[in-house]
């Protein structure tokens, strides 16, 4: 680059001056810096105190977790005091709102997203499913009491449980749903309409097994947030001390058979911590840390799978 | 593209020069080869055998400039890959050269010949010369400028100013012949007159040919009709093959 | 506007009967010589996205079992007046057709308002101007068409997938991996299966919208040759930017200006002397 004396250069033109430009890239550069700095700092920050819970919650609660804290019922003493039944109450519950959520999400999101006109009423709904997800979660629980427990007379039982956990990730599952068909690249669509296919030709060969790995994303996205819920259920009537189990799933004879399980009181892991950590004694707080190492693990598990999930269906839908 | 008038200027810069380019050395040769015919036929009708020798040296800058035509139509064809009457102006151009350079060469022989002569020809003769030498250097000039100003009807009026040429040409035939006959000593001369004329007829007929192709560039059709030619014994043959 | 719905002509000089028609303006009255046989034949087609005007009252005819070419600007309607021949709009809400696209020998008319436009999409293949192979093996690809139309029986479908293939100068490139990813192919070769793809189900039209503009010389001569030799046994209709591939493909050349036609004739005429001077214009390159 020329060097030239300050006046010899009009000082309406263009800076292609040495020190102009590079005090000016100097200048950036520095803000630059600042900001990474300062990124970097509220990351340390965050992450740093998110790290300390969990450390601390493992190291209440690690050592306590073993084989009998699995497979005992819950007792007046902390150290007989198991999570069985709370385990297996919420399996069974995140089952009954996987199966419920799933198929009403999904079809409810590829009908807003394909099938529906482009009027004021989609868009009413659409504004709504929204609004939806933000509703407090206590609040689903005292529309499960009044209509689903007391109203249709379904009583405490894993079903409603199930129902009402469903109605609190429907928007999540719906949401992703559109957004996973949303994605889709125009031209497969139109490559594939061009071929003459019908509409739901189109929609269960084409955009679904595309838009699969978005929709189960979501779907395990709204399961791993529905697995803490503990509001709604105690508002349903979740006990907490349950020293039985549920009946076994699908056993017994057929058909009320298969599904009393449905019917049966239950309790789950949020609730189960909830009540052990009221209690004044140390030993229940240690297990309700377990109990919450035992959540984490799988939440972390399930956030686990649903990243598997799309990285493997993403290897055979490049796009 | 905003704008969306039709301009007669192309988009890119360079289609306009190279169009232009290959316009002027057009221009170049025919004033060259003009220049040519006109010395040729002056130094013939003073019997200058310097004239003639200069004539005869300067028609290599004729080639010269034929083979910079060549060299230029190659390229604007490679560059601007044209179309419609940009190809068509751009073929002619490469076909009306050759007929440019071939007039030259007719010019060349001419002074050549007049070298030969052993004597300077007569008024009669000069005449006759003089006269086609001079339309045909005005057909040239009518040509080139059809050529320049893309207009169809000039170039018809060269293509019918031959069957005049040719009429004149066939007199100086017949005239050339009797002479010849009438004194045998006159026959050396006379057999290069001959060849003159006959160089003179023919460079009549590369103009009209460069009318033709003036008439394609314009029009994108090829000059109709069968072209009336008279011959040396008048008589009227049917059209050119 | 009157549907066609009922059978009529033979697909044989239906070209004069264009050029005796009255009801077309003479300027108007697009020739494809009197003797050409038409596999269809646009008339008088308006479309509108939304309010907007986007075609206004195309005439062309469409040779049957040769190659037109469409060529304009950018934003002239080319591609726009091709997805009207299959009905692409329809996807998209707000759009609408006036006047008509009529099939022969049947006469049905594309575009009409009782037309079932997946029926006109049975009949008339497309290939984009991005590859847009779906995510599958090769084979796949190519029997999508028939899966679509219910033909799953494996000997037939085994059959049509070589055929098509073959014609689409692919085959012996990948007939030891049918079975592998369709995107492991190259631009070029995914463009080829696009082309087989959409010859498979035997289409009576192809449609193709600037096939080799993403494409690479070489991918794009393969291409060319290949349109040039399936011209035999389907009626071709393409959309290009490039003249010189107009030129050196196409029978019949159109050329479109702001939703018009312009003019529209033998490809080589068209090219060396335009009758408008707008084509003039914009195929010299002095346009705008």
């Amino acid at each position: 680059m020329m060097t030239t004396a300050p006046g010899l250069v009009p000082s309406n033109a263009v800076p292609f001056v040495n020190g102009d430009v590079r005090r000016a890239i100097g200048r950036s550069q520095r803000i630059d810096i600042v900001f990474a700095a300062g990124g970097l700092f509220a990351l340390i920050i965050a992450f740093g105190l998110l790290f300390t819970l969990l450390a601390d919650l493992a190291t209440d609660g690690l050592g306590r977790i073993d084989y009998d804290f699995l497979t005992d019922f819950p007792s007046r003493r902390p150290a007989g005091a198991g999570m069985l039944s709370a385990w297996v109450g919420t399996s069974l519950v995140m089952l009954v709102t996987a199966v419920l959520a799933m198929p009403l999400g999904v079809a409810a999101g590829l009908y807003l997203e394909e099938y529906a006109p482009k009027n004021w009423v989609t868009a009413l709904i659409e504004i709504n499913v929204s609004n939806l997800a933000g509703v407090p979660s206590i609040v689903y629980g005292l529309l499960a009491l009044g209509f689903f427990v007391y109203g249709l007379g379904l009583g405490q039982s894993i079903l409603v449980a199930g129902m009402v956990l469903a109605l609190l990730i429907l928007p999540v599952v719906i949401v992703a749903t559109r957004e996973a068909v949303r994605s889709i690249p125009r031209e497969m669509k139109e490559g594939a309409y061009a071929l003459g296919a019908e509409e739901w030709q189109v929609m269960w060969h084409y955009i679904l097994p595309f838009a699969r790995p978005g929709i189960l994303t979501g779907a395990i996205i709204g399961l791993s947030r529905a697995i803490g819920e503990a509001a709604p259920l105690i508002t349903i009537g979740a006990l907490a001390f349950i020293a039985f189990l549920p009946p076994v799933p699908f056993t017994g004879d057929p058909p009320a058979g298969l599904f009393d399980w449905l019917m049966s009181d239950f309790t789950v892991m949020p609730i189960q911590m909830f009540n052990w950590i009221s209690r004044p004694q140390a030993g229940f707080h240690i297990n309700a840390a377990a109990t919450g190492v035992l959540l984490m693990a799988m939440t972390l598990a399930m956030n686990a799978v649903a990243i598997l999930i799309r990285f493997r269906l993403r290897r055979h839908s490049r796009t | 593209m905003t704008d969306n008038t039709m301009t007669d200027r192309h988009t890119l810069h360079s289609f306009d020069e190279d169009i232009k380019a290959l316009s002027d050395e057009i221009i170049n040769l025919s004033e060259q080869v003009a220049n040519e015919l006109q010395q040729a036929l002056s130094a013939l009708r003073a019997g200058d055998h310097a004239a003639a020798e200069r004539v005869v040296e300067s028609d290599h800058l004729a080639d010269a400039l034929q083979d910079k035509i060549n060299a230029h139509t190659t390229r604007a064809l490679t560059r601007q890959q044209p179309l419609a009457r940009d190809l068509r102006a751009i073929l002619a151009a490469s076909r009306i050269a050759p007929h440019l350079e071939r007039i030259g060469d007719y010019a060349k022989n001419t002074a050549k010949r007049t070298q030969r002569l052993s004597q300077p020809i007569d008024a009669e003769l000069a005449g006759r010369f003089h006269w086609m030498g001079t339309r045909i250097i005005s057909m040239l000039h009518r040509v080139t400028d059809a050529y320049v100003k893309q207009d169809a009807q000039l170039a018809n009026v060269a293509w019918t100013d031959d069957a005049e040429l040719d009429a004149v040409y066939a007199g100086l035939f017949k005239y050339l012949l009797q002479a010849m006959c009438a004194d045998s000593r006159r026959v050396a001369d006379g057999s290069q007159l001959l060849f003159i004329a006959k160089g003179l007829e023919r460079a009549g007929d590369h103009v009209t040919d460069i009318a033709e192709e003036v008439h394609l560039m314009v029009t994108g059709s090829p000059l109709s009709g069968p072209r009336p030619k008279v011959d040396e014994m008048g008589t009227t043959t049917s059209p050119r093959i | 506007m009157q549907m066609q719905n009922t059978v009529m002509q033979k697909p044989v000089a239906v070209g004069r009967e264009m050029m005796n028609d009255t009801s077309i303006k003479p300027e108007n009255r697009p020739v494809a010589g009197p003797d050409t046989a038409l596999r269809a034949e646009v008339r008088d087609l308006s479309f509108w996205y939304g309010g907007t005007q986007a075609l206004k009252s195309v005439n062309l005819p469409i040779a049957d079992k040769k190659i037109t070419a469409v060529i304009g600007p950018s934003g002239c309607g080319k591609s726009t007046l091709l997805r009207c021949f299959n009905r692409m709009h329809d996807l998209y809400p707000g759009n609408r057709y006036a006047g008509a696209i009529t099939l022969f020998p049947e006469g049905d008319n594309i575009v009409g308002a009782r037309v079932d436009p997946v029926l006109m999409r049975l009949r008339v293949g497309m290939v984009f101007q991005k590859p847009n192979p779906f995510s599958r093996s090769i084979y796949e690809n190519v029997a999508a068409g028939l899966y679509v139309r219910g033909v799953r029986k494996r000997a037939v479908v085994d059959e049509v997938v070589e055929t098509a293939l073959r014609k689409a100068a692919l085959w012996d490139e990948v007939k030891d991996r049918l079975h592998g990813s369709a995107y492991d192919l190259s631009g070029g070769q995914q463009q080829r299966l696009c082309i087989a793809r959409a010859l498979a189900p035997n289409p009576e039209i192809l449609l193709l919208d600037e096939p080799t503009s993403a494409l690479d010389p070489i991918a794009t001569a393969k291409i060319e040759e290949l349109l040039a030799q399936l011209c035999e046994g389907v009626t071709i209709v393409i959309v290009t930017h490039n003249m010189q591939q107009a030129t050196r493909i196409s029978a019949f050349t159109a050329y479109m200006l702001m939703g018009e036609m312009v003019e529209y004739g033998d490809t080589d005429i068209v090219f060396t002397s335009p009758s408008d001077k707008r084509t003039e214009d914009y195929i010299t390159g002095r346009f705008g």
